[in-house]
């Protein structure tokens, strides 16, 4: 902290403005503490619900997969696969923000990602039955995909958050108060030490001049 | 904005029959940089789906795009293969979480 000390004056003047700064600094601490508080409660409750979007959408792409595989056996795997190039439509995604204290988390909007058997664009006449369990199974997949990329996306982001807040308290409480206080410290000692001075010469002055 | 795929061609095939027409079949790391690469860079794309397998080999592309995103474009999001999940699933957020909090809080 000599570095601190080295670079300030010891004046009065200096000591009210480190005063004030260090009541700033108390302050900002235990507001990040705070803000850092509140979002791990939040990270949390994320956390429960990107297990679960985790599970979900894993059980649905497994299920789907199965389906898939029952498709190919009974159409062939090359009729599958035309059926799917065939079962196109662009599925529009809209992809809005909201705020968490402060942190940006993605909000995502689909319109239907479950279609009837008539709008998935593949001829019904060449086609099994297993393959319209197929489709349905996987869009029903795609829908906790995209709930799962929405709560995952939130837990990072608020995760990163945390780390970052949790960053300044730490340098706040570790490295910028102590630093202040040390330099508030030294400006009192400073001052003291001048004062004694200051009647020490008096009192020379005064004999001096008996 | 639409959604892409980047996947082995199996799960290409489940996300096109889901309705995702713009799912890509990779064949390697190299490929699928590629047009991982590609995919950040359109304005149109809201959400990239990607396999975990392919999406472990281009682990540092994915993670350095996450460190340099500006906003939430696009959401990238992975996904099991027919194979089955890959244990390190969930290592991406198990680390932030690590790193955030400071002790192991996922199941």
């Amino acid at each position: 902290m000599a570095s601190a000390a080295e670079a300030i004056t010891p004046t009065r003047g200096e000591l009210l403005k480190l005063a004030r700064r260090i009541e700033l600094a108390k302050r900002g601490h235990q507001l990040l503490k705070e803000k850092r508080d509140a979002l791990v409660a939040e990270l949390f409750d994320v956390l429960d619900e990107l297990q679960d979007a985790i599970e979900e959408a894993y059980k649905r792409m497994d299920e789907a997969f199965k389906e898939l595989t029952a498709a190919e056996i009974t159409m062939g795997a090359l009729e599958v696969k035309k059926a799917a190039l065939a079962s196109g439509r662009d599925l529009e995604v809209d992809l809005d923000t909201r705020y968490i204290m402060g942190v940006t988390v993605p909000i995502i909007e689909t319109g239907d990602v479950r279609r009837r058997v008539t709008e998935r664009g593949y001829g019904l006449i060449q086609t099994s039955s297993k393959l319209d369990d197929a489709a349905r199974k996987f869009e029903a997949a795609l829908e906790s995909i995209i709930k799962l990329a929405e709560v995952e996306e939130t837990a990072k982001s608020l995760a990163r958050e945390v780390e970052e807040t949790k960053r300044r308290v730490n340098s706040l409480e570790n490295i910028i108060i102590p630093q202040l206080e040390s330099a508030k410290k030294y400006i009192e000692f400073r001052l003291e030490e001048l004062e004694r001075e200051t009647f020490f010469r008096l009192k020379r002055i005064k004999r001096a001049m008996v | 904005m639409k959604i892409a795929g980047i996947t082995d061609p199996v799960t290409a095939i489940g996300l096109r029959l889901a309705g995702v027409r713009r799912a890509y079949e990779v064949e390697n790391s190299a490929e699928a940089g590629e047009l991982f690469d590609s995919l950040i860079k359109n304005e149109e794309i809201g959400i990239i789906i990607i396999s975990e397998r392919i999406a472990q080999d281009i682990r540092w592309k994915l993670d350095r795009f996450l460190e340099e995103r500006r906003g939430v474009r696009p959401v990238v999001v992975e996904i099991p293969d027919k194979v089955g999940p890959i244990p390190e699933r969930m290592e991406t957020v198990r680390k932030l979480v690590r790193r955030a909090i400071g002790v192991e809080v996922l199941r």
